[in-house]
């Protein structure tokens, strides 16, 4: 009832023009992030993904975000986005090296239009891959689950391999060997985030991005 | 709405938001890695730059999810096809296109020397920062086969980067420190070279792999020969002005090279070679109005034959566009007329015009229109508000693009001449980005200006003595006449600009050399009762007057004898006699100063006479401690000499600043001059963008300087409204005008000169020619202050530099507003030790200075060149000690009250036993920005820190607090004590 109750005060003042936020400056293209909205990521693949809602009489067809360190720029084309609707749009960010304190920055280029957009939900995602339970390399069988795990990690194999596991910056956390059969490797002492298992038997190498929770 | 009412609904508003939000928590978070409160525009506005962007903004009107989004809003901007602005938020000098798969693109290089990859949409594709030193030229184009274009940077690290499309550094090439400053690339049976040079004299060819395959000596072939006498440079040598292709139309090359031995004064040859040849198949004299400031090889008629455009850099009187045919060898040229006062490249491209074309000129803000035939009657001209850093044509698409505006802007322009429109558009173009923000920043200052009331604490403003303004507009002789009526300060002097100059006498002259000397801008046809009929009504309702005694091209331009009649004609009224460009130091000039000079001053010094001694380079820092001038050291006439700059090549004005203020401190002279005029930022004459229509430059270079006590203003007028802020801040007290011993922000530490190095001397005065580089002579040879010859425009300061360690600078160019960090290092007569003879008469500088500093000075002895102790028998390498009085330096700040970081300029005066007036400035000084300051506070424990004008406090945690400086602004900050300061 409480929430009833502030939800109609609410509309009421949106319905007489109110605007939150703060008293403004100057117009700019751009709006960035403060210090304590800087992004921190560690190396690796991620899914970006922003929902947008174009105003139906607007003629802007695309904006751009970037982040800083690294100076990613994507841009997001909205020629296929249905005005008037909530639409998300994604793209893969691949890091090579971590990302520390950067701005993350919001770029509507003058060239690109005039009129009312609105963006919500932001969101970098790790990339979750789709990993098969079991995959035929070389004539060898070999399996992995779950993905992601929690700590601990199954692997099934035909034949006896060595087990690396690094981290998405290159670092090895995990190594050993397992032998043909069911086997577990422990992760347990690993921070959560993604991570790269090696598999070799002597002939091959089998490599496959796991998440550790 | 009230602000009640407002309230009450924020209120609600937050109270509805946390509700909602707590039960968005019990659903479970998402594999979601950023905040979703900040990216989810849940929360309020502290995550996002808002107060910065007035169109951007939290909405609840639509959500995709919780209750907040983010809005963009433009409605304002109409359909500007013909020409549109993209915002960068950087300083873009340069402009050229690349291509690949996806097409043409913009690559654009900052102020700082960044490189960016800008689509033509707008976005911001890649950034490399690079060396961090400017850039000099840059060329695009596919060597390495790959489809897409590398891209070639000359920079002034001595260097030429290759970067990829991608903005990833493919390889670097580099032979010596000395500047690189042009590059291109040229085929021969079909391996591509990258052909390079600068100011070491040579021309390099270098594989696509950045290996060096051959270098050619300019001794090997040039035709350069300097003249005069003096400290001149050796013949037949040059520096790479330009370097550039020429496609034959059977697809050949040509390799064409503009080589000069001095950047203001030699327009140079243009040298045709064959692709690796040694030596070049012909050598064309330049004939042109002056110096070459862009050279363009195009074919605008599509024939298959190219011509090259060369522009002039210089004063607008010079503009010209000289038109080359290289198979011929004949020169065309365009002289452009009545351009008004100003310095400007002319930079040209060819444009379609129906079946024909026409050449499109930029110069200063015009842009003419000239017909293939250059005939005068053919120019249409189309006038803008302001200029731009430079101009380039995409060939892909026949876009033209122009670089930001000299003015501090920070877009890049995009016109499509195809496009009618463009021409209104261009005409009309005000820029946003920076510009704006600059606009609108000084307004805001202007209407807090207005309710400023000086505290009353603080002490009357002292005089500031404006001796050149001009009244052209109603609103700044408004402001000037409300400033006259109402204020002490500033005053407002008379004078004028005299063509003509006395006809006398000289035949007494024993000196020959001073005898003969003519300044040819002059006509000497006046008798002295001419000069007294002309010059003394100037005295009537002003409060004085300033004009050109002399010059060093003529210092009697008038006979001593006339000058002091004026002197007596003044009946006591201020008398400011400017004497620019002094420079010389040989014996002739010695002789002119005991027979002119002095006895003037002698006769100023009873008639409230002052001589303005306007000069150039490192004279108040190395001429000014020869034995000639001690009599002005000694402070025998204190009242009457003023240290004040000249321009020319603007590389070291924060060493001359430091010498300036320092004489003043010490006692020698009682005030000092500063000096803000258009070619203020021709630190590189062959390259004069210095058409700056907005002089926002000038306003902080002007509080920069007052701040720090300088009352002689020696200005020129560009936009008199806009700097008419100036004399109100001034006026009204805002602009705190210090005594030297109210100053708090010297550092401890202090540099006292001796007798300077001679090769120190005429390294420092010799700033024209640039063919004086010499690699083993530099290894060898470390000074205390380096690099300041004409070989290095924009080169690294060296670590052990006075400029790096003292000031903070980074290179050597327009450093008016330098951050001296641990507080300004002053520059100093001696004053202990075996030279202390030579101090002031006025007493020991620590009896000049704050209290504070009685018993804190530490002193340190140079000739330019080597360290020395006190008492003169030991000398050290300036490499080897530099780092003891940096680290002084850095040790003594814990003894100042404060000291501040950021990419400002800052002063910090005593107004009151319990107050400080702190004045931080904007350091890009034509790269403005929002800066960030921390104020650290040493000595003192401040209760409050407010700016004065928007009364904005900031809070002092943990012995700091953080400034924030607006875009092309500064804060005058009043800091109250909780103790008195003595």
């Amino acid at each position: 009832m409480l929430k009833f109750l502030l939800s109609f005060v609410l509309l009421a003042t949106l319905h007489f023009g109110f605007n939150c936020g703060p008293a403004k400056g100057q117009e700019s293209d751009y709006l960035e992030t403060l210090e304590e909205a800087h992004l921190n990521l560690e190396a690796g693949e991620y899914d970006l993904s922003l929902k947008f809602w174009i105003d139906p009489s607007a003629t802007l067809s695309g904006c751009y975000t970037y982040i800083e360190d690294q100076w990613r720029a994507f841009k997001w084309d909205f020629g296929s986005v249905v005005k008037g609707e909530w639409v998300e749009l994604s793209q893969r960010l691949i890091l090579d090296a971590p990302v520390s304190g950067s701005r993350f920055i919001i770029h509507v280029p003058a060239s690109l239009g005039n009129g009312d957009l609105y963006i919500d939900d932001i969101a970098i995602r790790e990339v979750e891959e789709e990993i098969p339970t079991s995959v035929d390399h070389g004539g060898e069988q070999f399996a992995i689950y779950p993905n992601p795990a929690s700590g601990v990690l199954n692997v099934k194999s035909t034949v006896k391999v060595q087990i690396s596991v690094y981290s998405t910056s290159g670092v090895l956390v995990h190594q050993g060997a397992v032998d043909a059969g069911n086997s577990v490797v422990m992760l347990g002492h690993v921070p959560a985030g993604m991570y790269v298992l090696k598999m070799a038997d002597g002939k091959s190498v089998f490599s496959k991005k796991v998440r550790i929770n | 709405m009230s602000h009640r009412y407002f309230h009450f609904l924020l209120t609600i508003l937050f109270i509805y938001c946390a509700v909602t939000h707590l039960e968005a928590q019990t659903m479970g978070a998402g594999a979601n890695l950023l905040n979703e409160d900040y990216f989810g525009f849940e929360k309020g506005s502290d995550a996002w730059t808002f107060e910065k962007a007035a169109n951007w903004s939290l909405s609840t009107a639509q959500v995709a999810s919780g209750q907040g989004s983010l809005k963009f809003s433009r409605q304002t901007k109409e359909d500007q096809a013909a020409l549109y602005s993209i915002e960068t938020e950087y300083t873009i000098m340069k402009v050229r296109n690349a291509k690949n798969g996806n097409g043409s693109y913009i690559v654009a290089s900052t102020y700082e020397g960044t490189l960016l990859r800008v689509a033509y949409d707008g976005g911001i594709l890649w950034k490399n920062q690079l060396s961090g030193f400017m850039n000099h030229d840059l060329w695009c184009e596919d060597i390495t086969g790959d489809g897409n274009d590398e891209i070639l940077v000359a920079n002034a690290d001595g260097t030429v980067y290759c970067l990829n499309d991608k903005g990833k550094l493919m390889w670097e090439f580099s032979q010596n420190e000395a500047p690189m400053y042009a590059v291109c690339v040229v085929k021969k049976e079909n391996k591509s070279y990258v052909v390079c040079g600068g100011f070491d004299k040579s021309m390099y060819y270098v594989s696509s792999e950045g290996a060096l395959e051959k270098e050619i000596k300019s001794s090997n072939y040039s035709v350069e020969k300097p003249w005069g006498s003096g400290i001149i440079p050796e013949k037949f040598v040059h520096n790479a002005n330009f370097i550039r292709r020429i496609t034959r139309a059977d697809g050949s090359h040509v390799l064409a090279v503009n080589g000069s031995n001095n950047h203001m004064q030699v327009k140079g040859s243009i040298y045709l070679f064959e692709v690796l040849a040694d030596k070049p198949f012909a050598t064309t004299k330049i004939e042109a109005p002056t110096v070459l400031g862009d050279f363009r090889v195009v074919d605008p008629d599509k024939d298959g034959t190219q011509e090259i455009l060369l522009g002039t850099s210089g004063h607008q009187n010079e503009a010209g566009l000289v038109r080359f045919d290289p198979q011929s060898g004949t020169m065309q040229t365009y002289k452009f007329e009545k351009l008004g006062f100003g310095y400007s490249v002319v930079q040209s491209e060819a444009i379609p015009d129906g079946n024909s074309f026409r050449y499109l000129v930029l110069v200063g803000r015009r842009i003419f229109l000239l017909s293939p035939d250059l005939a005068p009657s053919s120019a249409e001209e189309l006038l803008s508000r302001y200029s731009f850093n430079d101009m380039w044509k995409d060939t892909e698409n026949g876009k033209i693009i122009l670089a930001s505006s000299q003015s501090g802007g920070s877009c890049i322009h995009v016109v499509d001449t195809q496009n009618p429109e463009w021409k209104e558009l261009y005409k009309d173009l005000t820029p946003p980005g920076k510009i704006k923000k600059i606009l609108d920043n000084t307004a805001e200052a202007r209407t807090y200006l207005s309710g400023f009331t000086k505290p009353s604490w603080q002490r009357n403003t002292l005089p500031v003595y404006f001796m050149t303004e001009s009244f052209p507009t109603a609103l700044s002789q408004n402001v000037a006449n409300d400033i006259s009526e109402n204020y002490q300060s500033p005053l407002f002097l008379g004078g004028k600009h005299m063509p003509r100059v006395e006809n006398w006498d000289r035949s007494s002259m024993t000196n020959e050399k001073y005898r003969n000397k003519r300044d040819r801008r002059k006509k000497y046809e006046l008798s002295q009762a001419e000069v007294l009929d002309l010059v003394l009504p100037w005295y009537q309702d002003v409060p004085g007057i300033a004009y050109w005694g002399g010059h060093g091209n003529d210092p009697y331009m008038f006979s001593l004898e006339t000058t002091k009649k004026v002197l007596d004609g003044a009946n006591g009224k201020k008398t400011v006699l400017i004497y620019p460009e002094l420079e010389d130091h040989t014996e002739d000039f010695a002789w002119v100063l005991n027979d002119l000079i002095y006895p003037l001053a002698e006769h100023a010094k009873e008639k409230n006479g002052n001589i303005f001694v306007r000069t150039k380079h490192a004279f108040w820092q190395s001429n000014i401690y020869l034995p000639m001038w001690s009599r002005l050291m000694s402070g025998e006439f204190a009242d009457v000499f003023v240290p004040s700059m000249e321009e020319t090549t603007d590389k070291s004005m924060e060493l001359s600043v430091a010498g300036r203020i320092g004489i003043w401190a010490s006692g020698a002279v009682s005030s000092w001059g500063s000096r803000s005029v258009p070619d203020n930022p021709s630190f590189d004459r062959s390259r004069q963008f210095s058409h700056q229509r907005l002089p926002n430059h000038f306003l902080r270079h002007m509080v920069y300087n007052i701040s720090y006590g300088a009352q002689y203003i020696n200005n020129f007028a560009v936009d008199q409204d806009y700097m008419s802020l100036l004399w109100e801040l001034i006026a009204k007290g805002a602009l705190y005008v210090p005594e030297s011993h109210e100053i708090v922000s010297f550092s401890p530490v202090h540099l006292s000169m001796l007798e300077p190095d001679e090769h120190y001397v005429n390294e420092a005065s010799n700033v024209k020619w640039t063919t004086f580089y010499d690699q083993e002579f530099e290894a060898k040879n470390p000074f205390v202050f380096s690099r300041l010859n004409g070989t290095w425009p924009a080169a690294p300061v060296t670590t052990w530099d006075f400029s790096h360690y003292a000031a903070g600078v980074k290179d050597r160019r327009q450093n008016f507003l330098p951050p001296y960090e641990n507080g300004l290092v002053l520059i100093t007569p001696p004053q202990n030790g075996a030279n202390a003879a030579n101090k002031p008469l006025s007493g020991a500088l620590k009896d000049r200075l704050h209290p504070l500093y009685k018993d804190i000075l530490k002193e340190y002895y140079t000739d330019g060149r080597y360290y020395y102790s006190s008492d003169g028998a030991q000398k050290y390498g300036a490499d080897q000690y530099a780092t003891t009085i940096a680290t002084d330096i850095g040790n003594s700040a814990s003894l100042l009250p404060l000291t501040v970081t950021g990419e400002v300029a800052w002063v910090a005066a005593q107004t009151d036993p319990t107050h400080l007036r702190l004045t931080i400035i904007d350091g890009g000084y034509l790269n403005p920005n929002d800066r960030k300051a921390t104020v650290h506070f040493h000595t003192v424990s401040p209760v409050s820190v407010r700016d004065v004008l928007d009364n904005k406090n900031f809070p002092v945690v943990n012995k700091a607090t953080s400034i924030d400086i607006p875009c092309g602004l500064f804060r005058f900050l009043d800091i109250t004590l909780d103790k008195q300061l003595d």
